[in-house]
């Protein structure tokens, strides 16, 4: 048996469902406990696959699709109103763009534009400017000085 | 031009029918029937979303296989809780068993279990998924992503490690 240690390998190989080389075959015709090991192997791995099969083989939960399609249906349900909701704000905006495109623009007023001047030059003119744009004319003063006469009759 | 593809109203019925392999595969990855659950609801909620990129109802099946894979490896990083998995992995057990055999196959499974929990992530997946009822290489090889090839020698890698560490 010690000599069939360098078997292992290829019987463990064997056992997983790969054809026995010709020197594998000719030494398990010759030795039981190498034959012995690869049925064991064989059944072991048997063993091993049914396992994980087993394992895979978990059944999902009933309600499983009908959660699914709950879910897809609020998703729609919430997608059919971000949709609207959309819509309604571009309807509004178009709406807006418009009307605003569409009012007349309003009339320049020309009279009140030529007459307009900058308050800065009111604000520069001193307060005496009203005298100095008062020019007396001939024979009249800056100020009318009053005859005793008129002062009394007062 | 394009093919058209499936209508709307077909959603529920290639849901219903593809439900217990998405749940499944989610399992396989999460090995627990909570978790595996939310991710199954996500899945499909994801696909319905999508759905009408989908030109093709027969690849609808792989397509949320694959989606579901993706989800709970997302959701198995992303989740900071201790995950376990739970009682049900490898808890069914044939009702025609005696006493013995059944306690003989708990201890088995239960060293079968750690075992492979302790193989590397990508022997794991690969034997994992195979495990899901009705998955071949073909599949378990486009929802990973990797050539059959590539599927076929993990695998065999995975069992080979499997079977020396139960026999030890």
């Amino acid at each position: 048996m010690k000599g069939c240690a360098r078997w292992k390998e290829a019987i463990a190989d064997c056992a997983l469902g790969k054809t026995p080389e010709p020197d594998l075959a000719a030494h398990l015709a010759i030795c039981p406990q190498c034959e012995n090991a690869l049925r064991e192997s064989r059944a072991t791995a048997a063993r091993i696959d049914e396992a994980l099969e087993r394992g895979a083989a978990v059944e999902p939960p009933l309600y499983g699709p009908e959660r699914v399609m709950a879910r897809v249906h609020r998703q729609e349900h919430v997608r059919a109103r971000w949709r609207w909701a959309i819509g309604s704000a571009m309807a509004a905006i178009a709406i807006v763009i418009v009307l605003w495109v569409r009012s007349p623009a309003p009339k320049a007023n020309v009279s009140a534009l030529s007459t307009w001047r900058s308050p800065t030059q009111w604000l520069l003119r001193p307060p005496v400017a009203a005298a100095w744009a008062t020019r007396p004319r001939l024979g009249e003063g800056f100020f009318k000085i009053k005859s005793p006469g008129e002062i009394h009759a007062r | 031009m394009r093919e058209p593809g499936p209508e709307n109203g077909d959603f529920e019925r290639l849901m219903r029918e593809s439900y217990r392999l998405v749940y499944q595969v989610a399992y396989s990855v999460l090995g627990n029937a909570a978790d595996a659950e939310e991710v199954a609801q996500d899945t499909f909620l994801t696909a319905y979303r999508k759905f009408d990129s989908l030109r093709d109802a027969d690849k609808f099946r792989p397509w949320v296989a694959r989606a579901s894979w993706r989800l709970a490896l997302n959701y198995r990083r992303g989740a900071t809780r201790a995950m376990g998995r739970d009682g049900a992995w490898m808890a069914s057990q044939a009702a025609c068993e005696t006493p013995e055999t059944q306690a003989s196959d708990r201890e088995f499974e239960a060293r079968l279990r750690a075992q492979v929990e302790l193989l590397p992530e990508k022997l794991k997946a690969v034997v994992l998924l195979i495990g899901v009822e009705g998955m071949d290489v073909r599949t378990v090889a486009g929802i990973l992503g990797i050539p059959e090839g590539t599927v076929r020698s993990r695998l065999h890698l995975a069992r080979r490690q499997l079977l020396r560490e139960v026999t030890r």
